[in-house]
């Protein structure tokens, strides 16, 4: 079924790998802002927020090639459906939508994989010299695996929340912007007042962006806290089930309130 | 701009209200996550600034009026003209877009007029608040500072207006690709930053190839009273990019071939 499901998706996205290649320009332009505004910044300075400025640029680097694989809009599709009635016809269907969804993305991701992170990955590569190679590869696969669950799941029980609301677009901003903000995409959390960080380390929004990226490059630490990247990934693993709980918790309550006119 | 187009502003704007307010919760928490979203990048700043480290060149309250008049501008820019990238990538999706061509004003006036987005006025707030902030820390400005800021501010939303039409008009020929907005934004970050942090031929290049500094960087520089020779020459350069953002849409349009229906 997954497979099924994948590789549908990836023939329907495939249609419009040219949209995906934009990735080629906007990646390594966001990249080249901050090698400008990192460079600067760093002047005279080894070290910054206990990153070098070869390890802010690998971080970067690394961030933005992992969301190529674990992007998702799983949210906008699933209040799509719910808001314009369409999601009727999916209750009728014998699989469970969340699990269609979820198929949906693998194929989704892998095309991304081929035509977004593998050409991204080369750019940086040649092109910023940035050797995006994982410390401990094993760990950065399943980190990255993990991360990839992590992130349909929060977009997902974004969706979810659309059975309630109908029209969610601020909310799923909102919450969009706390969940990068808090994942580390536009700056390491190291960077955060020590008592954020502590908050943050609590929250499941690091395991999306800042965990991955940090097992990547072959060392974790936030709000003081060194750990070894098994024991991280473990953790990582653990957000995973809290997280699949608390999504099929949301999805068992949401479903009750769906009432679907037409479609 | 003529009467009738100021009546045609206020419907659009009337409309766009009222449109949203049929979901007026949803509306209110996108019009203040829009004011959020924008103070994402003084955050960067502020925490860049409290690690100890600075812009070369530039204080906290500096870098932070660049990010202040890039958000007033924006906030100005992408209520009134980059609502027509997503009318254009709806309509030319759906082979809509002929409606348009039938109707006896310029198509360009009529989608832009489509376009207007009540919600991004959120924006200005934060540029508002941020300004205000930043300008506390920094020498009282003249009153030749303010009109020369007034004039440049004006070019900065007339540049931003450019790359609204570019980015449409490429939506004729490119059908249904919605990140463009992407590319834009990725260009964008450019301009929310202090000149000194890029090499001087990338600096040459944001003033007179794409202007990209007279989005804030040069507007804010003259409320500051600080001068960069390359000023002058964007002024020319932000006037030929409107200009050549205007041809492409006339050149794109004609191109027009209705991809949907």
């Amino acid at each position: 079924m997954l497979k099924a499901v994948a590789l549908v998706t990836y023939k329907e996205w495939a249609a419009y790998r040219s949209h995906m290649l934009l990735s080629l320009v906007v990646g390594p332009v966001f990249f080249l802002a901050q090698v400008f505004i990192w460079t600067a910044v760093y002047a005279g300075r080894d070290e910054l927020g206990g990153f070098t400025l070869n390890q802010m640029l690998l971080y970067f680097g690394a961030s933005s090639v992992i969301y190529y694989l674990i992007m998702d809009f799983a949210d906008w599709n699933l209040q799509m459906l719910i808001r314009t009635g369409k999601f009727l016809t999916y209750v009728l269907r014998p699989v469970p939508h969340p699990f269609f969804a979820f198929s949906q993305k693998v194929g989704h991701r892998i095309l991304g994989f081929l035509f977004e992170f593998i050409p991204v990955w080369l750019i940086f590569f040649f092109l910023f010299d940035v050797k995006l190679i994982p410390a401990k590869p094993f760990w950065a696969i399943v980190s990255v695996m993990f991360s990839f669950v992590i992130m349909f799941l929060l977009n997902y029980s974004m969706g979810i929340l659309a059975f309630w609301l109908t029209r969610t677009d601020g909310i799923r901003a909102l919450i969009r912007l706390f969940r990068d903000l808090m994942a580390g995409v536009f700056i390491p959390l190291s960077f955060f007042p020590d008592v954020v960080q502590k908050i943050l380390f609590f929250l499941p929004f690091q395991f999306v962006s800042y965990v991955p990226t940090r097992v990547f490059l072959g060392s974790y630490d936030l709000a003081g806290w060194n750990m070894s990247i098994p024991v991280i990934v473990g953790i990582q693993g653990l957000a995973v089930i809290g997280m699949l709980i608390f999504t099929a918790l949301l999805w068992r309550l949401g479903i009750k309130r769906f009432t679907g006119v037409g479609a | 701009m003529k009467y009738s187009t100021l009546i045609l502003l206020g419907r659009s704007l009337k409309v766009s209200f009222a449109e949203r307010a049929a979901y007026r919760g949803d509306f209110l928490l996108s019009f203040s996550v829009t004011f959020l979203l924008e103070l994402i990048t003084p955050l960067v700043t502020l925490l860049i600034y409290n690690s100890g480290t600075t812009f070369p060149g530039w204080t906290l309250q500096e870098a932070l009026m660049i990010q202040a008049v890039f958000l007033i501008a924006r906030s100005v820019a992408f209520p009134l003209f980059f609502g027509m990238v997503w009318i254009v990538f709806e309509q030319a999706k759906e082979g809509t877009f002929e409606i348009t061509l039938l109707k006896p004003r310029s198509p360009l006036l009529l989608t832009m007029l489509k376009g207007v987005d009540i919600e991004g006025v959120g924006r200005i707030l934060g540029g508002i608040l941020l300004f205000l902030f930043a300008l506390k820390g920094l020498p009282v400005p003249g009153i030749h500072a303010w009109l020369l800021f007034i004039v440049l501010l004006t070019l900065s939303v007339m540049v931003l207006f450019g790359f609204a039409l570019i980015l449409t008009a490429s939506l004729f020929i490119w059908i249904g690709n919605g990140r463009v907005i992407e590319l834009l934004e990725s260009i964008l970050v450019f301009s929310r930053y202090p000149g000194s942090i890029f090499s001087s031929p990338v600096q040459w290049i944001f003033a007179v190839v794409v202007p990209l500094s007279m989005i804030a960087l040069y507007p804010a520089e003259a409320l500051m009273g600080r001068t960069d020779p390359l000023m002058v020459y964007s002024i020319p350069t932000s006037f030929a990019f409107l200009g050549a953002g205007y041809l492409f849409w006339k050149c794109m349009i004609r191109r027009y071939a209705g991809g949907g229906g």
